[in-house]
């Protein structure tokens, strides 16, 4: 008796999610036995309470069977031993892969009288991976007792082979989605900037995507920022916070906005996008080399340190602000701390991963440990100082224990020369082909009072490859000429305000007041830049609607055509020169070739040249 | 790590006690331990007496507990720190935006 295929099989929607047996739910039953067999009788009766049973009579029809694409495949598979005999292990293992995949149990039938060596045939049989044997006869209710067993066992084993795979597909796409992450971040942090010769940084990543984010930029007067971050929880959670974080980091760092600006900038942006519960722990410090001085801004990240050359004394900067991302608004703490450093004094920046690594005792590398190893490092070279620190840090958590979550990083103050020819080195790219262009900008009242221009017109020049070195006098001659011009011109100070005591207060408070009481007037801006590989020139001018001054007299102060008519020390035309705005002048006399006012004072005209 | 609330009806301040190490393995009980109350209170403290470690993502927790309370108008206390736990507050200047004991 052997029913057809496309109705035996068909009798519930999935077939293989049975865990019982009953009438309602019917268990598809694949026998392999002679005809007119014990265990072909024995079965027959399973039949008639309802479970579509096949018969089939040689051991090939069963391997062309669940070989078959087209066959809907059975829920139980029952072998008489008989049947099979001498080749059992041979047979189980041809077809076993296939019931595997579907954890279709096989379940052996020994008959009574049969001839074959029926031990030795279900030993070979069970060693290739049939679940159980049943010797017959048995009663009919135990026999559907030890088919249901096999298939809630088999039930089981589908459930967490599905568990797994799952689990698996969503590994495999929880990694993929970080190095997309990690890709899109690299490409956000592009040059990253950490190379510089002046940085030295230990970031070991726990996972595809660390927490901790190390961010580095030149500024366009010849400065550098560096800013480390920490982002609660890993992989993508920090992805989402990292991205955006370096791309304002990178923009605003570039364009020449003040350290405070960037700091509001940011912790607005990631309060905006990231929930509640997300937040960066930062440190960040804006390097002057010119002036040897560092403002450090330190939010929720361990105590920063500076190490002075020859002095075994470790300063430290302590977090005094709350984290980036928390509370929003313009009364945020983004206020830096300033701090002389020497050439060859090093600033170090930590996340608490390096404090927290721990040695197989349990204990932890912490901060006094820390500070030790960075104070021996005061007579050292900085290149092998921080791999001494590194090593100690090693050392400790021993072989055992894995540094996983580390991030240190190591800033040296030096020289602005040689952090312009760091710089210069890192950039590669020179345009050598010549450029001429003339570029016209007019600020009136309502941008005055609301935008700087300095950083989009610095931004302009500074697309040009050949002038990107001289980011800082360019820096220079464009502030000042617009800090004149909008001051003097426009808001009609005088900077001789600033001589009294609280007079800088004074005349920047007057400063805001006039700003946001200007309804008329403007500044224009007019850059003419002719220039190719070896060498060029900039022309700018800056012309305000104010009333001028008396700049005859100024130029004749500041290059007196006699010079011995100015006594020794200079002092009594520095003094008188102070009353006027003759200190950003003087400055800009010495980073142009030429200076000159035109009209009443309220034209001025500076050109810049360059060669190689 | 264990998380129980009791409410305070005198001070109308709900009590939160963290218990072992407060970090990611608490999220789940320590919002329910605040959210889908009947009578929301006006206060709330987070005791601490009994938290041997507080990582970032309790500070974020607990961030999420300030947002729930009303975020700058909420009245939260974090009392009974022991020395790690406090040092972790101040190192994030958690100290603005809740009142620590």
């Amino acid at each position: 008796m052997s029913l057809p295929v496309s109705s035996a099989y068909s009798s519930s929607a999935d077939p293989r999610s049975v865990s019982a047996l009953n009438a309602n739910n019917p268990v598809n039953v694949l026998l392999l036995a002679a005809e007119n067999s014990l265990a072909a009788s024995t079965l027959a009766q399973l039949t008639a309470s309802q479970h579509p049973l096949r018969i089939l009579h040689r051991a090939e029809q069963l391997t062309q069977e669940l070989d078959s694409e087209s066959t809907e495949l059975p829920d139980i598979v029952l072998v008489s031993v008989d049947a099979i005999a001498d080749r059992a292990g041979q047979f189980i293992d041809a077809f076993k892969s296939r019931l595997d995949a579907w954890s279709i149990p096989i379940l052996l039938l020994a008959e009574p009288s049969s001839g074959v060596d029926s031990n030795a045939t279900l030993l070979d049989a069970m060693a290739a991976g049939a679940q159980d044997f049943i010797s017959l006869p048995i009663d009919t209710a135990l026999l559907e007792a030890k088919i249901a067993a096999q298939l809630r066992n088999s039930q089981i084993q589908r459930t967490v082979q599905q568990q797994h795979q799952l689990i698996a597909e969503n590994h495999d796409h929880l990694i993929h989605e970080q190095q997309l992450a990690k890709e899109v971040f690299d490409k956000v942090a592009r040059d990253n900037g950490v190379d510089m010769a002046n940085i030295r940084h230990w970031l070991s990543p726990i996972a595809v995507f660390n927490g901790d984010v190390l961010l580095a930029a030149p500024t366009p007067n010849g400065g550098l920022v560096v800013l480390l971050g920490d982002f609660t929880g890993h992989g993508l959670a920090a992805a989402i916070g990292a991205i955006p974080l370096a791309s304002t980091f990178y923009g605003m760092v570039e364009k020449g906005f003040t350290m405070q600006d960037i700091i509001k900038e940011l912790n607005n942006k990631l309060y905006q996008l990231l929930p509640v519960s997300l937040f960066c722990c930062a440190s960040m410090a804006q390097f002057n080399f010119e002036q040897g001085s560092v403002d450090i801004w330190n939010a929720g990240l361990p105590d920063c340190y500076i190490l002075r050359k020859g002095s075994p004394v470790v300063e430290v900067v302590s977090s005094n602000a709350l984290a980036l991302g928390i509370v929003g608004g313009n009364s945020f703490d983004a206020q830096p701390t300033r701090f002389h450093m020497a050439s060859g004094d090093r600033l170090y920046f930590l996340s608490d991963g390096v404090l927290e690594a721990t040695n197989s005792a349990g204990e932890q590398f912490g901060d006094q440990r820390l500070k030790d190893a960075i104070a021996e490092q005061h007579s050292k070279d900085a290149q092998s100082g921080f791999s001494a620190i590194k090593q100690s840090v090693e050392a400790f958590i021993g072989e055992h224990s894995r540094a996983d979550d580390i991030s240190l990083v190591e800033i040296s103050m030096v020289d602005a020369a040689d952090f312009a020819s760091m710089f210069e080195s890192g950039k590669g790219h020179r345009s050598d082909d010549p450029v001429s262009w003339r570029f016209q900008y007019e600020a009136r009242p309502a941008s005055l009072q609301y935008q700087d221009p300095v950083p989009l017109l610095l931004h302009i020049l500074l697309e040009v490859p050949n002038l990107r070195k001289y980011s800082g006098q360019l820096f220079t001659i464009i502030s000042e000429l617009y800090n004149n011009a909008l001051d003097h011109g426009l808001l009609g100070l005088a900077s001789g305000l600033k001589q009294q005591p609280d007079g800088f207060a004074q005349y920047y408070e007057m400063r805001q007041q006039r700003l946001r009481e200007l309804d008329s007037g403007s500044v224009s801006f007019n850059l003419d830049y002719q220039g190719d590989a070896k060498a060029g020139e900039l022309i700018v001018e800056v012309i305000d609607t104010g009333d001028g001054f008396n700049h005859e007299a100024l130029l004749a102060q500041l290059n007196p055509v006699d010079v011995n008519s100015t006594d020794v020390d200079g002092n009594s035309a520095v003094a008188s020169l102070d009353n006027l705005h003759g200190r950003g002048v003087k400055l800009l006399q010495s980073v142009c070739h030429k200076v000159e006012y035109l009209g009443c004072g309220n034209h001025v005209r500076v050109e810049f040249h360059w060669s190689s | 790590m264990a998380i129980s609330a009791k409410m305070l009806d005198a001070e109308n301040e709900l009590v939160i006690n963290v218990e072992g190490r407060f970090d990611f393995s608490a999220h789940q009980e320590f919002r329910s331990a605040y959210e889908d109350l009947d009578h929301p209170p006006q206060k709330y403290a987070v005791d601490m007496s009994d938290t041997t470690y507080l990582d970032s993502s309790a500070l974020g927790m607990l961030l999420l507990l300030r947002d729930h309370a009303g975020g700058d108008t909420s009245s939260i206390r974090i009392v009974n720190c022991n020395e790690d736990v406090r040092k972790i507050l101040v190192i994030s200047n958690f100290g603005r935006l809740f009142t620590i004991q």
